[in-house]
């Protein structure tokens, strides 16, 4: 319960009810006067979308921001998206938060006025800092800081987080997103795997947008590219999206890609003859003999996995040279059988034919056969690519797969599925092939003392505590991504979690649950416990009236960023193979009362006693390593050190990191930057495939995914050291199920439903809004548009299933789920699958004082469920297709 | 002025000042009161625009008829009568189509602009012309010879039809090649306007003599309109486009009318009930048809599917603002008329 | 130098950036794009595809719009860019029921882009010259092109749909491709001679 009100009575009696700073209608204060007359141009990067990354130019007329547009510069060349464009709305929006404010309501809840009061930045930072300081003294663990993806643009918050000493950094964004294990452990990259669309000849792209979905920049311009160099593409959706109709559209039952990919590896592993087998014996660890148990089989001296050797008839150690090792075979060892990897994978995958997973997809069973022959077929195998004279395997395919396959409780198991089908062709990590987006560089691939390659990422297990540290619960969990749902678990019910410490105060950046979660009331209920909460906010959102101060931000127009390029989300070509670069935004004048996050932190860091000495901040931001793009990224060097004693303005420390920069061979700092507007530095193309710097059987991939066991198995053997059992589980098989080190079958929580569940509901983001970054949905330009696609705000279904129903065009409809139910006008049309009900968008329940534009729509994310019976109990993602029925009610307007 | 009349023209006058007050603030304040949209740019002031300039320019071509064929005999109160009514209604026209530009303050540019070939500059034109004209008759034409009346004539009949066709000429855009056309358009335009100008010439001369021929002549055309309204039907069947539901209401009205026309015709009825409401009949097809055509032009997709086809249907509902418009113009037809007798022109 | 376009719809994904970077250009009201795009659905389940064409002002050779203005409001440039001058409109909307391309919009009323608030300093800085009651469209981003820009819609599309160039050279780069992928104007046996070509 907040104690906020209470706490500072005192001061909040002598402030004013905050009655101009929320008025609406806004007045706005006319421009400065010294700018009239002034024309000017500034450098720019984007913040409209998960990406982030578009280079833009921003003009400036008499002190009015007129155009953002793209810059012709990497990696947009001059192109920008919608959202991209409309982003001056996002300056000039009158529903931000425009100064410091803190609440004087102890009443919580969404409708509930906070009946704010204005304070002053001073009492604001005072006020947070020391609640900071008192929580840090009782338990670092206790504090959380709580980002999302509006807090991207922050070079500080890692190490702010790491200054308190909390593990505690719960992501809002990453539960319905956790699509990285296989490329933790397959590429040792993060965060996902992209297809090399520069040669990449048949794409399969599942549950994921390649640019045009979501309509980002650089990537619909690659894909573009590629298209009309004559790539094929495949798309396996429920909808035929706007990608889908630029290729071929494999409609598939929502939630069932699982049993589809499967199908795909079993008629690759049974029925077609040319798979690469160099790849399979030199670059996985397919020949390692496997025990009983499960493990590898190990020399008793050297302790190196084995491999069979057929001329000399017994197992050796699997860097033994001029042996003839098979891929296939079982063979005794000291008495025991054994068989090689490969061999338990392909048994498992046999009972999965084409015409078991059209029972379950409704993917046509020659549709898989068509499809698989047909991946093989472009893989080329065999062949080579020249480029900068160096020649390099070429494998011009690529599956990929992100959010929708991966967010079921089978999620870890798809991707995996996944990879073992690129793999089947020798499509990892070479030209034309699926690649690792992240860091480029020879550390990637190195292989342990095992062979195979070391996992990266979230991959690498969160170490095992007990009582646990963390607050989201990733020792249970040790491959989560995020957890923000289990967090409301525990808040709830923490003895249920074996947590010995209570959460004292909850840090928001750049994050709104209550919006992007699900069952959004859990969240409401979880917020009205928290004794302390301040937000670093932009708009007036549902996390906001929740918080008891609000420390308002820049939009990101105003804020100053210098950030290194990070590899996309969507795929890779030339246009930025090999691109490292520093990105500039130098900012436009602020409009209200708000401070630059990293400010904000820096303050904090300050006021609460950790900026200085050691631990503190300043020794944090020394010690910072980019979880993805590491020393290619902000990464501190000699000389340029901060000082631990020294108070450094914030251009200072940006100075300094630049100087640092990796491929800064010049020295160029701050003000050079803002000249030049980038620093851009092309790397040879060849170091970026990483098998460039492992090639042949230097390293391996795992194909028998042994360290999936190993986790698993640590996990149930601390369970039995501590006596204890997994939270809210009764039958401990339910989690380690998904431990195998061969994925198979598993159904999803929706697969056995009462009857009257009978279809899936299914999101998508559109181009429009994509990921609602900085609040896109509220942006007057984009609502003109969007309000006027009738496929937005309005549940899709097929035609067919819509009559079965008796229901059509414009019928409201109220859509219910085992978890949430949400009301909204349907429309039909072709373009869906007969299974499924598909809601677009980021809508969500709005609240008080907020934009008009936040409170309408259907809210697809209350038909989520949270609970650890539903989610994949190793990446922690939440199902996406719940089982949902669908009843005609009274209609109204939207 | 009998009590009614004075009844009538009192109502009238006091609905045309209050909502006359209201065209002016409406149009000071701006056009986002009505509820046009950007598919429905034309709307209720249009329709009655159509309407009543088809009653106007009917009934100046009949007058100019009677003048050519029967000269001074014919009672000059009737015509008098009978324009001032035209006057009214085309005058009314002009200020719906006035009050519906965006900047009605500029109408002026339209004679300055030049552009002689757009159908509003010779819609602008002629029915200033065709006023003048009206107004020559209201105080020139009580003393004047039969020579004067009949250049009168001569002139009122060639720009009463150049307004007639500015009907088509202002939408002919929405007419391409192929299935969008409606051949019979311009046929109904011309029919329509001297069937319904005729039939309020039948209203005013009742009990003259020459009524028997008028309410003849009103068969005549009674099946000219019937016959046009099918063929019109026919082409759109031809040309694979929808049939439109007041085109129907539009043919059933005519038939309607014939049929009692036929029958009085062959009683020999030349006045009374039947006649009367032969005439109301006509009037009540006239405004169907013409304020109908304004609106169904403008439903069809401009794009053609499959592009169009994911638009929202849209429908047009006149405003508030729009409806007091169309009471100011019915209001005006009583001021006129009765003004012009009052102040003296009359005999 | 005439002004052409040309929209390669085999790359266009429906993304409106070209109608929002139009949007920003010009400042237009609440209500008004100058540029639209049509969406729409081809074939059955599971043979269908969603398609978009994206329209700005064809800004034909032959325009009706010019033909039916009775004060000469609306002009050809000599560039070949149909242009409306605000000062002399008088809104007679005659033009919107002329063109075939639903290219023009009437100005009913300058409402804040945020409903229910006060016009932002945008707005006020960026639509001094628009008039309420007069018809808008677009202008070919007439300003731009004399600078030697391209149009914001063709700089800003995230596939390279949308080429921009010089109708009158026949080496120009959009002559060129006119040419050789057989482009052809929407609606082309209206004889409007539209400036904008589409790859369909």
């Amino acid at each position: 319960m907040s104690n906020i009100v209470e706490n500072y009575a005192d001061l909040l009696m002598e402030k004013n009810l905050t009655e101009d700073v929320l008025a609406s209608p806004y007045k706005w204060e006319p421009a400065d006067p010294a700018a009239i007359g002034e024309k000017k141009t500034l450098y720019g990067i984007c913040r409209h979308c998960m990406q982030g990354d578009c280079s833009t130019l921003v003009h400036m007329e008499d002190g009015i921001v007129t155009k953002v547009e793209g810059n012709d510069i990497p990696p947009n060349y001059g192109s920008l998206c919608p959202r991209g464009n409309a982003a001056i709305m996002g300056l000039y929006n009158p529903y931000r938060v425009k100064t410091p404010l803190m609440r004087t309501n102890p009443e919580k809840g969404l409708d509930v006025d906070p009946k704010w009061k204005e304070i002053t930045w001073d009492e604001a930072l005072d006020i947070t800092a020391k609640e900071l300081r008192k929580a840090f003294e009782y338990d670092p663990r206790s504090i959380v800081v709580n980002e999302g993806w509006g807090s991207k643009d922050t070079l500080l918050r890692p190490a702010f987080v790491k200054a308190f000493k909390t593990p505690n950094e719960v992501g809002s964004h990453g539960s319905l997103c956790a699509v990285h294990y296989g490329t933790g452990l397959i590429h040792g990259n993060f965060p996902v795997s992209l297809p090399d669309l520069e040669y990449c000849n048949y794409h399969i792209t599942i549950g994921r947008s390649l640019g045009p979905n979501f309509a980002t920049a650089h990537g619909s311009k690659r894909l573009a590219k590629a298209l009309a160099r004559g790539m094929r593409l495949v798309v396996v959706d429920p909808r035929c999206s706007h990608e889908a109709s630029k290729g071929e559209w494999v409609p598939i039952r929502p939630g069932s890609d699982l049993a589809f990919l499967l199908g795909m590896a079993h008629v690759m592993f049974y029925e077609i003859d040319k798979l690469d087998w160099q790849f399979l014996k030199d670059r996985t660890n397919s020949r390692y003999l496997i025990t009983p148990d499960g493990d590898y089989a190990r020399d008793k001296e050297t302790n190196k996995p084995l491999v069979w050797d057929n001329t000399s008839q017994k197992a050796v150690p699997f860097d033994t040279k001029n042996i003839d090792s098979p891929l296939e075979g079982r063979f005794k060892v000291d008495g025991v059988e054994m068989a090689t990897g490969y061999t338990l994978v392909k048994e498992r995958f046999k009972e999965y034919t084409p015409e078991w997973a059209e029972e379950l997809c409704t993917v046509p069973a020659s549709t898989i056969r068509r499809i698989a022959n047909e991946f093989v077929e472009h893989a080329q195998i065999g062949s080579t690519i020249e480029i900068d004279g160096v020649t390099l395997p070429f494998r011009p395919v690529s599956l990929n797969m992100e959010r929708n396959v991966m967010s079921h409780r089978y999620g870890v198991y798809a991707d995996l599925v996944g990879k073992l089908i690129n793999m089947m062709v020798g499509a990892i990590e070479v030209p034309g092939s699926c690649l690792g987006s992240g860091y480029r560089g020879e550390s990637v691939l190195a292989p342990t003392e095992d062979g195979t390659m070391a996992p990266g990422s979230e991959a690498v297990p969160v170490p095992w505590t007990f009582p646990p540290d963390h607050i989201g619960m990733q020792e249970f969990f040790p491959h989560a991504h995020t957890t923000p749902h289990i967090v409301t678990y525990v808040v709830e019910n923490p003895e249920e979690f074996y947590l010995d410490y209570e959460l004292r105060v909850w840090l928001g950046i750049g994050v709104n649950m209550i919006r992007t979660n699900a069952q959004p009331e859990r969240y409401v209920e979880m917020f009205k416990k928290i004794p302390f909460h301040a937000n670093v906010v932009y708009h007036m959102d549902e996390q906001a009236v929740m918080a008891d101060v609000l420390l308002p931000e820049h939009s990101f127009l105003e804020r100053l960023r210098v950030m290194p390029f990070f590899p996309s989300h969507q795929s890779f070509d030339n246009e930025v193979t090999g691109l490292q670069m520093i990105q500039l935004r130098q900012p436009v004048p602020k409009l209200f009362n708000t401070m630059h996050v990293d400010h904000i932190l820096m303050e904090l860091a300050e006021r609460a006693g950790r900026m200085y000495g050691e631990g503190g901040l300043l020794d944090c931001i020394n010690k910072f390593d980019c979880h993805i793009i590491h020393d290619h990224g902000m990464h501190m060097r000699e000389p340029y050190l901060l000082d631990l004693n020294t108070k450094y303005t914030y251009e200072e420390i940006i100075d300094r990191w630049l100087k640092s920069w990796k491929f800064n061979d010049e020295g160029k700092g701050f003000k050079e930057l803002n000249e030049e507007g980038a620093f851009i530095k092309w790397q040879p193309r060849t170091t970026f495939y990483h098998y460039y710097h492992w090639p042949a059987d230097s390293t391996k991939h795992e194909f028998y995914f042994i360290n999936l066991k190993k986790v698993g198995d640590s996990l149930k053997s601390n369970l039995r050291k501590h006596n204890i059992k997994f939270p809210m589980i009764d039958d401990e098989d339910y989690i380690f199920d998904l431990y195998d080190p061969i994925p198979h079958w598993v159904e999803s929580s929706e697969w056995n439903t009462p009857e009257e569940y009978d279809l899936f509901a299914f999101n998508w983001k559109p181009p429009y809004v994509s990921s609602d970054v900085g609040n896109v949905i509220g942006n007057p330009w984009m609502a003109e548009v969007y309000t006027k696609d009738p496929f937005e705000g309005a549940a899709c279904l097929n035609p067919r299933t819509a009559a079965a129903k008796g229901l059509k065009d414009g019928d409201w409809v109220r859509i219910s789920s085992r978890y949430g139910s949400i009301e909204c006008p349907i429309i039909t049309s072709e373009r869906f699958h007969p299974d499924g009900i598909g809601i677009s968008g980021t809508y969500g329940p709005g609240n008080v004082g907020s934009n008009p534009l936040n409170t309408r729509g259907p809210h697809f994310n209350r038909l989520i469920p949270t609970s650890i019976e539903t989610i994949d109990p190793v990446s922690a993602s939440q199902e996406i297709a719940p089982k949902v029925k669908v009843e005609k009610i009274a209609k109204r307007s939207n | 002025m009998s009590t009614l009349d004075w009844i009538i023209f009192i109502v009238a006058a006091v609905v045309f000042v209050i909502t006359g007050l209201s065209i002016l603030y409406n149009m000071i304040k701006g056009h986002h009161k009505t509820r046009l949209t950007d598919k429905f740019v034309w709307g209720l002031n249009i329709q009655i625009f159509y309407a009543l300039s088809s009653f106007g320019t009917g009934l100046m071509v009949v007058m100019s008829a009677i003048i050519l064929i029967v000269g001074n005999e014919f009672p000059f109160k009737i015509l008098q009568a009978g324009n001032s009514i035209a006057l009214a209604c085309i005058l009314a026209g002009v200020i719906q189509m006035g009050i519906d530009l965006g900047k009605p303050a500029r109408a002026i540019k339209v004679l300055l602009g030049g552009k002689f070939n757009s159908p509003l500059t010779i819609d602008f034109i002629a029915l200033t012309v065709l006023m003048i004209l009206s107004i020559i008759f209201i105080v020139g034409m009580g003393a004047a010879s039969l020579a004067a009346m009949k250049v009168w004539a001569y002139l009122t009949i060639l720009i009463s039809v150049l307004c007639m066709s500015t009907h088509t000429l202002l939408v002919a855009s929405r007419f391409e090649s192929g299935f969008r056309s409606n051949s019979f358009f311009s046929a109904e335009t011309l029919v329509c306007s001297i069937w319904s100008g005729m039939a309020i010439m039948i209203l005013l001369s009742s009990g003259n003599p020459l009524t028997g021929v008028f309410v003849q002549l009103l068969l005549v055309l009674s099946a000219a309109g019937l016959i046009t309204g099918f063929s019109s039907v026919i082409v759109s069947k031809l040309g694979k486009s929808e049939i439109h539901t007041h085109k129907k209401v539009f043919i059933l009205l005519s038939a309607i009318t014939f049929i009692i026309l036929v029958i009085g015709d062959l009683a020999g009825i030349k006045q009374g009930g039947l006649v009367v409401l032969a005439c109301l009949l006509t009037l009540a097809a006239v405004i169907v048809e013409k304020a109908s055509s304004v609106i169904v032009i403008q439903q069809r997709p401009v794009i053609p599917a499959p592009f169009s086809n994911l638009d929202p249907k849209e429908r047009y509902v006149p405003s508030m603002t729009e409806i007091g418009y169309l009471l100011f113009s019915i209001a005006m037809i009583a001021v006129i008329p009765y003004g012009v007798f009052l102040i003296g022109f009359g005999a | 130098m005439k002004f052409g376009m040309l929209i390669d719809l085999r790359k266009c994904v429906g993304c409106f950036a070209c109608t929002i970077a139009c949007k920003a250009e010009k400042g237009t009201p609440t209500g008004i794009n100058y540029n639209k795009v049509k969406k729409y659905e081809v074939g059955t389940y599971p043979s269908v595809k969603l398609k978009h064409i994206p329209m700005p002002c064809m800004h034909c050779d032959n325009p009706s719009c010019m033909e039916v203005c009775p004060t000469g409001a609306t002009q050809k440039h000599e560039t070949g860019v149909v242009t409306v001058d605000a000062n002399e409109c008088i809104g007679c909307k005659a033009c919107m029921i002329a063109c075939p391309y639903e290219s023009r919009q009437f100005l009913w009323e300058i409402k804040p882009y945020y409903e229910g608030q006060e016009r932002t300093p945008f707005e006020v800085y960026k639509q001094k010259d628009f008039q309420e009651g007069t018809v808008v469209k677009c202008n070919g981003c007439l300003e731009r092109i004399q600078e030697g820009l391209e149009p914001s819609c063709v700089q800003t599309c995230i596939t390279g749909a949308r080429i921009f160039g010089d109708l009158d050279d026949p080496n120009s780069e959009i002559s060129r491709l006119i040419a050789s992928s057989g482009a052809v104007p929407f609606q082309p046996e209206l004889g409007t001679e539209p400036s904008v070509y589409y790859i369909f």
